[in-house]
Parts: structure tokens; C-alpha cells; sequence
């Protein structure tokens, strides 16, 4: 049954492989060839960002119509796949947390200074900060600041004994 | 590099290539010539020539700004986190107005973020509560309860009054016990005169409590009349700050200000100050007494103090995250409940109950372990902290009976000295818990002030004019954006007649609804003016202008109360005739009287359940019986079926050749009575004319009313 609707009209799914369908690169955007349409400036979109940030990926073009749905970018070859990694990885600005250096609350805002992955020092605040660190499955915690910026911690038993002291709190 | 003044100059961080490259990178415009740096090297310029617009792409933490060209190819400039985003999109939106005008708009930063400790403004508001000087709070709080000052002053006069009283209690015991009860001569003891110090001490008790009660009764009557004039206070201030200020602050967290921060200030300010200052002048008169009498003593008395009040701390500080936790636990289980409440009925359709009550026993399962762990910790820290505060007294009693043992202390003086020593431990315990309520008030103080203290976005005008409206609405390269969002309004030209009945069409988030806010001044325009007959709005008091313009959006409200107040609501001393006769009108006088309360069904909240009609209809009259010079109507007959909207589109239709109306439908045959139709597409006025020029024109309206027509044919 689930599979008579998937095929009717609007919510047909376009699936985009290497066999329909060549990713490039032009004045610093995605651009994709699907048979005989070529678009110049398309964008990716991650349809489970949390779980699934290699596979399930929106192709749309500047009007944000869906041209097709990438099921696995792995389903291409190596080099496209590097290209769509590199696309996705530039559209979702995500910093991994290595080690909190410090976290306080005050006045319903919590401020925190961390360092990356890249080792660098960054300093950036949470406001309803238990509404704002989303857990995804058991061990891994998105937090997402004030301005709107993501950090991740990929892994929050894997953090050593004072950051994880600090978060423990929130989580 | 030229030399020419730049006119537009943003900074970016991140490498627009290299997804995780940070840099250090700006992008600067001369009027010329677009140049892009990255750490100081240029890496693109592009002629002013070659550029057709801006363009900004939100990626997700982080934002990518880019050109089209001449051939609409699309160039990137530059990427940056979010930090940065506002403020380019600002600038984004100048160098579009530079391109179209060959004017730089000027850069007004009005800051997400305050200037001196860097740290974001909360949502709606422009007053940092970390750089407000805690001190100057509390002065400012006092002045706020300045015209109460006879009160505070007596409250405080007895409140040293009792302290004083106090300590002279324990120097008659001595007197009682030393001359009398232990006197070495207690057979020529004067009896008399030590009934008279046993009846002084009754007496001084009786005084104490009396004064006691006059004291308490003082604090409510000063309590009491503070609150009420602070709540209103805020009250006239919250309801001051703009629609645009208020919907970016949480419902609750303003009635959380006007109840609970003005009640923990209250309790600050009249009960705990007060007993600060009492304890403390208690503690410091027996200290010094105490020093004078004995310093060894006093010494010992002390020796306890820092475990105390050390326990206290490091108590408080483990046990104050288990409360939070506990307290979320709580928290979890509650919103679990409100979710499945609200959603009972599909719960139930989709046969759920097993799952959704395996999901509250879990949040239950939860709350009860962290209420057993809060438990049993209590249980170990109380009995710790007791014995450390009764240390103290057992070392002077083993101090105090040496010294009586030999002679140099007598009974008496070891019974005054228990109760000072109970006195100064009283204050001890107090002094551990000064932070926490200071904090507790300098929180909640700063979050009354900070609304005191917020600009008002949409003031009026100096000398703001009252006008008696004909109807003539001129709108004139209008531009607006929701903060420092992406612009939402583009150069709107619209030119609206007296009595002219305008539909507003488009599809959703095209801007339809952020033009009629603008035009009943909920936002202030940014850029071009709005007037009503030949006066830009901005000079007319909001007063004058939104009392001529009635409004009925697709959600509406009503609040608890009858039928006859919702509709009345709209003008005061209202005559049932007038308020029946517009009931008969918006076609909802039959239903209402159908109901067994009639008019007098209560509605809102806790009342009757109208349905959506209905209650649409109700707000139809409401905004009937306003009698308005302008008429909004903001999806009002969306929720109608066919037949009743046509009523009321019949019923509208007289009224509306009085007085200007704007209507925004997505039903177009809701427009069929409209003398204009303005079709707005990204933010644009892009077709305006009658349905009979448009349709003529086969643009946009053109299509969405073939649309329609296909759906309707379909579903017939």
C-alpha cells in the first residue's frame, strides 16, 4: 500500500544516482545534470541531518524545488562522492567539541567556552539551554547557540572527566 | 587598491571553498569596484557594471553571500557562521538598494548584542542584565517604592526596636538567676524587686510581640500597595512596547515578570532586607558585647563559624544541581501529561493509549529516583550541619562550666551567655543564604527593569495629530523586513481611494499580512512612508489611527466573557440594539440565539465551545460595530463554508462602500466585490488592476485563478 502512494503524482520520489544524474562545480556552486535538464546552482539538503547526514539527500534547485533525492552519496564514485561530501560539509557548519573549558548560567542564558576539534577556543551562548542540546540517540548531543551556529559532540561518555562534569547537568 | 571611501564593508570567517577553513576575510565595496580579501589578499574584484544583484543563501550555521551577473549566472563571494549573518544580510540588502537607487542606505546596527560585554540581548530586548549595576538596582527598586518610605522607615525603627529589646531579656535572666535564684544570701534577698524583674521580662515579651504585630501589619500595608503599583507599572509598559517587541518574548516569561519577579522584589525589599539589617545589627551588638566581656569566649563561639557556613555553601552547591534535576524530571513528566491531554484524540484514534501511558510511567519512573536520590542526600547533609552548629555550643559549654567550676563565672551569666550565643548563630545561618537571595533579587530586579527600561520601538510622535479618517491610504516605496531578516516588502506602491475595496493576493509569505501590519502600525516602516489621508501614520497618535480601523484576522480571539462582551468589546456602552443589529449582520445572531444562554453564552477559555465559523462570525461583528474608516480583513471568511461567506461578503459589501476596505483572501471568490486586486510575488507589487484587466493580462492572478477554477471543477 505504502509503496501505491510513493508512486502517485506529488509524492512520486526522484531517486538520483550515478546512473542518472553528474554533480559538478561552477563559479562556486553545486551544479547537476539529470538527463537532458542541467541546473546551474542546486543546493543539498539533509533530510535526517541527525542520523542520516550521508544518505536521504534533497537535491533542489534556487526556486527550492526538489529535483531528486540522493538515497546514498556513496552510490556514486569516489570522486562525486568527495564533491557532494565537501558540498554538504560547507552547507552544514557544524564545529565538533573536544573539551569544555567552561560552562555558566546566569539570567536564563548559559555561556560556553570550548575547544574544537580544529583546537580552537571557541566562546558562545546558549539561551534555554536544555531545549537547545538536542540528543540524538544515546551518546551524541547537538547544541545550538543563540545566533543560530551548531556544535556538536560526537560522543559525550568520550569526554573527558571535567567537560563531562559540566554538561552532565544539561543532560 | 583605489582610493575611493568605501561605502560598504562587512567582514566573513569562513573559507568559501574549504567547508571547516576558517579566515579572516572581508568583502568591500567603493561604489566601483566589489573587492573580496582573505587574510588581506584579494581573491576577486568585480566591476559594479557586472553586477545585477545580491543575493544571500542560508546554509545551516553559516551563510553564503553571492552576485548575479549580467547573464543571471550566479557568483559566490564570501561564507561566514551565523555570527555574522544579521549584519550581512543587512548589508546585503544596502548594496541591492546602492544597485537600484545609486543611493548607500545608512547602516543602522541597532545590536543584537551589548556594546560593552559582548554578551546577545535577550530576544526583544535591548538592556544587558549582566552590565546593569546591581547596586544601582537596588536603589532604583527603593526609589520605585519611594512614596512608601514612612512606611519602610517605622518597619525598620521596629525592627531595631525589638532587636534591642532582645538582648536585654538575657541581661534580666542573669540578674534573675545571679542575685535571686542563686544568690549566696537568698534569705535577705528583696523579694520584691525580683518579682519586679520576672514581671519586667513578662512585660518586655508582651511588648516585643506587640510590637511585633504592629510591625507585620506595617510590612503588609506597605507590601501590599508596592505590588499592585509595580505590577501595574509593568503592566502599562509591556502593553506600550510594540506587537513586533512583545511577539519576540515568550507569554510565559512575561507573566512570569509581572507575577513572580514583582512578588520575589516585594519579598526582598519588605520582609528579607529588613531582617538582614535586624540580624545584623543583632550579631554585631552581641559580637561586641560579647568581645568586651570575654574575648576568649567570643573567640569560641566563633571557631565554628566558617564550618557553618562552608557546610551551607558546599551543601547548597551539591545539592543544587540534584533540585534541577529533579525539578526537570518534574518538568518532562508535565509536559508529557500536557501532550497527551492535547492530543487525546488522536491518541485515541490511532488506538495509542498502551504506548502513550508506557511513556508516562517511564517520566514518573524517573521523577521518583531522582526524588529518592534528592531524599536520601537531605537526609545525610541536615543531621552533618547540625551537629557542626551544635559543636559550637558543646565546646562552650565545656569552656563555660570550667569557668564556673572555678569561680570565675557565675550561672547567671553562663544562662545570658547561651542566649547570645543562640542569637549569633541565628544571623550565622542567614549569612549562607545572603548570595542566594541576592542573586534571587538582583535576577529578578534586573528582569522587571529591563522591560522598565526597553525603548519604545513604535512611540508616537511628539506631537502626534488626531484625525477623523476619510480613508485615503497612500503607500510609497515601502521596504521592510522583520529585524534583520531578509526583506520581506520591496518598494510597494499602492495608492488606495476613499471607500475603495482592495484584495491582496498572492501566495503565502509574499508579504500580504506584513502589509497590513504596517498599515495599522503594528511595525514601523523602514524604508518609504505610509499615509492616511495625506498624514504619514507615523505622526498620527496610534490611538486615533487604530480606533478608526477595524481588523478580523483568520485566528481570532475571544476572550472569556459572554458573547454580548466579546462583541461589545469593541465599543464601550454599546446599546444591545446596536450590538444585536451588527450580530444580524455578520450572521451569527440566529446561531446565538439557538443557544440557551443566548447572548449571554460564555465564551473564551472555559466557555462554550463555538466553532470556527462561528466564531469568526462573532469577530466579524465585533469589528462591525467599531464602525471603522478602514477595514482589514485578513483571511476572515477562510474558515466559513461558501454559502456563509457569501452572506457576509453581501453583508460586507454595504458596508464597505462607506469605507475603505482591504481584504486578503486566498479563496479568490472571497474578492469578488473588490473595486482593485493587488497581486504581491516575492515581496513585490507585481500586477494591480480589476479582475477583468488582470485576467486580461494572463499574469500571475491569471493563473491562480485557473488554478482555482481546475480544483473546483475537480471537486465538483
Amino acid at each position: 500500500m505504502a509503496n501505491e502512494i510513493i508512486k502517485e503524482g506529488a509524492a512520486s520520489i526522484v531517486r538520483l544516482d550515478k546512473s542518472n544524474s553528474e554533480f559538478g562545480v561552477k563559479n562556486g556552486f553545486l551544479t547537476v545534470k539529470k538527463g537532458d535538464e542541467s541546473y546551474d546552482r542546486v543546493f543539498l539538503h539533509r533530510t535526517f541531518p541527525f542520523d542520516k547526514p550521508w544518505e536521504y539527500i534533497s537535491v533542489t534547485d534556487p526556486d527550492n524545488k526538489e529535483i531528486g533525492i540522493i538515497y546514498d552519496i556513496s552510490d556514486y564514485d569516489s570522486d562525486t562522492e568527495e564533491l557532494l561530501r565537501t558540498e554538504l560539509k560547507r552547507k552544514y557548519y557544524e564545529p565538533k567539541v573536544k573539551t569544555i573549558l567552561s560552562l555558566k548560567e546566569r539570567y536564563g542564558f548559559s555561556y560556553w567556552t570550548v575547544i574544537t576539534e580544529e583546537e580552537r577556543k571557541v566562546s558562545f551562548t546558549m539561551q534555554d539551554t536544555f531545549r537547545n542540546i538536542i540528543r540524538v540517540g544515546d551518546d551524541k548531543a547537538i547544541l545550538l547557540d543563540v545566533d543560530g551556529n551548531r556544535f556538536v559532540i560526537e560522543s559525550i561518555s568520550g569526554l573527558d572527566k571535567k567537560s563531562h562534569k559540566k554538561i552532565e547537568l544539561y543532560i | 587598491m583605489s582610493n575611493k571611501e568605501l561605502l560598504c564593508k562587512f567582514p566573513f570567517n569562513l573559507d568559501p571553498e574549504i567547508p571547516d577553513k576558517r579566515v579572516n576575510g572581508s568583502v568591500e565595496f567603493d561604489g566601483e569596484v566589489l573587492r573580496v580579501t582573505i587574510d588581506g589578499e584579494e581573491i576577486k574584484t568585480v566591476k559594479r557594471t557586472d553586477i545585477k544583484e545580491f543575493l544571500t543563501d542560508n546554509g545551516v550555521g553559516c551563510i553564503f553571500v553571492s552576485y548575479k551577473d549580467k547573464d543571471d549566472d550566479v557568483h559566490l563571494l564570501c561564507r561566514s557562521d551565523i555570527k555574522y549573518s544579521k549584519g550581512q544580510i543587512k548589508q546585503v540588502r544596502r548594496l541591492n538598494h546602492y544597485l537600484e537607487d545609486g543611493v548607500m542606505p545608512p547602516f543602522s546596527d541597532k545590536g543584537e548584542k551589548c556594546p560593552k560585554c559582548g554578551r546577545p540581548y535577550r530576544d526583544g530586548s535591548h538592556v544587558c542584565l549582566h552590565c546593569q549595576n546591581k547596586t544601582k538596582l537596588l536603589v532604583r527598586t527603593f526609589k520605585l517604592f519611594s512614596q512608601y518610605k514612612l512606611y519602610m522607615f517605622v518597619a525598620i525603627v521596629l525592627f531595631f526596636g525589638v532587636s534591642g529589646l532582645c538582648l536585654v531579656i538575657p541581661y534580666l535572666n542573669r540578674i534573675a538567676v545571679d542575685n535571686y535564684i542563686k544568690s549566696p544570701d537568698p534569705a535577705n534577698a528583696d523579694m520584691m524587686s525580683y518579682v519586679i524583674i520576672i514581671l519586667s521580662i513578662l512585660g518586655l515579651e508582651i511588648f516585643i510581640r506587640t510590637i511585633s504585630v504592629i510591625r507585620y501589619h506595617v510590612l503588609i500595608a506597605a507590601s501590599n500597595k508596592m505590588i499592585v503599583k509595580l505590577r501595574n507599572e509593568l503592566f502599562d509598559k509591556i502593553e506600550r512596547l510594540s506587537v513586533g517587541n512583545i511577539s519576540k518574548r515568550n507569554t510565559g516569561d512575561l507573566m512570569r515578570r509581572v507575577g513572580w519577579d514583582t512578588h520575589i522584589l516585594q519579598n526582598f525589599v519588605i520582609n528579607y532586607l529588613p531582617n538582614i539589617l535586624e540580624q545584623l545589627a543583632v550579631f554585631i551588638a552581641v559580637a561586641v558585647f560579647m568581645f568586651i566581656y570575654d574575648p576568649m569566649l567570643f573567640l569560641m563561639i566563633l571557631l565554628p563559624t566558617p564550618f557553618v557556613v562552608l557546610s551551607f555553601r558546599l551543601f547548597w552547591n551539591s545539592m543544587r544541581g540534584l533540585f534541577h534535576k529533579r525539578w526537570l524530571a518534574g518538568s518532562k513528566t508535565n509536559s508529557i501529561l500536557h501532550d497527551i491531554f492535547s492530543g487525546i484524540r488522536v491518541v485515541k484514534s490511532f488506538g495509542m493509549e498502551h504506548k502513550e501511558s508506557m511513556r508516562f510511567q517511564g517520566g514518573t519512573a524517573e521523577e521518583k529516583r531522582m526524588q529518592e536520590i534528592t531524599d536520601i542526600r537531605w537526609s545525610f547533609i541536615m543531621p552533618v550541619l547540625r551537629f557542626f552548629i551544635g559543636l559550637g555550643e558543646f565546646i562552650i559549654l565545656f569552656y563555660v562550666g570550667n569557668r564556673i567550676l572555678g569561680g570565675t563565672m557565675t550561672l547567671g551569666e553562663m544562662s545570658q551567655f547561651s542566649s547570645y550565643t543562640a542569637m549569633i548563630y541565628g544571623p550565622l545561618r542567614m549569612i549562607a543564604q545572603i548570595p542566594r537571595r541576592w542573586m534571587e533579587f538582583s535576577t529578578s530586579s534586573a528582569k522587571v527593569f529591563e522591560i522598565m527600561d526597553e525603548e519604545v520601538d513604535v512611540a508616537d510622535a511628539e506631537k502626534p495629530v488626531d484625525i477623523d479618517i476619510k480613508g485615503e491610504i497612500d503607500i510609497k516605496d515601502v521596504s521592510f523586513g522583520y529585524d534583520s531578516g531578509n526583506e520581506v516588502l520591496h518598494k510597494i506602491n499602492i495608492h488606495i481611494k476613499p471607500g475603495e475595496f482592495i484584495g491582496l493576493v498572492g501566495a503565502s509569505g509574499v508579504g500580504k499580512s506584513t502589509l497590513i501590519n504596517l498599515i495599522m502600525r503594528m511595525y514601523d516602516v523602514e524604508d518609504g512612508s505610509i499615509t492616511v489621508d495625506g498624514v504619514d501614520i507615523r505622526d498620527i497618535s496610534q490611538e486615533s489611527l487604530r480606533s478608526q480601523i477595524g481588523v478580523v484576522l483568520q485566528e481570532t480571539f475571544l476572550f472569556s466573557g459572554t458573547v454580548y462582551q466579546n462583541i461589545a468589546y469593541a465599543k464601550p456602552g454599546a446599546t444591545r440594539d446596536e450590538v444585536i443589529a451588527v450580530a444580524k449582520l455578520a450572521g451569527c445572531h440566529d446561531f446565538i440565539c439557538r443557544m440557551p444562554d443566548g447572548y449571554n453564552t460564555r465564551v473564551g477559555e472555559r466557555g462554550s465551545t463555538l466553532s470556527g465559523g462561528e466564531r469568526q462570525r462573532v469577530a466579524i461583528a465585533r469589528a462591525l460595530l467599531h464602525d471603522p474608516r478602514i477595514l482589514i480583513l485578513d483571511e476572515a471568511t477562510a474558515s466559513l463554508d461558501t454559502e456563509t461567506e457569501k452572506q457576509i461578503q453581501d453583508a460586507l459589501a454595504k458596508l464597505s462602500a462607506q469605507r475603505t476596505t482591504i481584504a486578503i483572501a486566498h479563496r479568490l471568490s472571497t474578492l469578488r466585490n473588490a473595486t482593485r486586486l493587488v497581486v504581491l510575488d516575492k515581496g513585490r507589487v507585481a500586477e494591480i488592476g480589476t479582475h477583468d484587466e488582470l485576467i486580461a493580462k494572463e499574469g500571475i492572478y491569471y493563473g491562480l485563478v485557473m488554478a482555482q477554477r481546475e480544483m473546483s471543477n475537480m471537486n465538483a
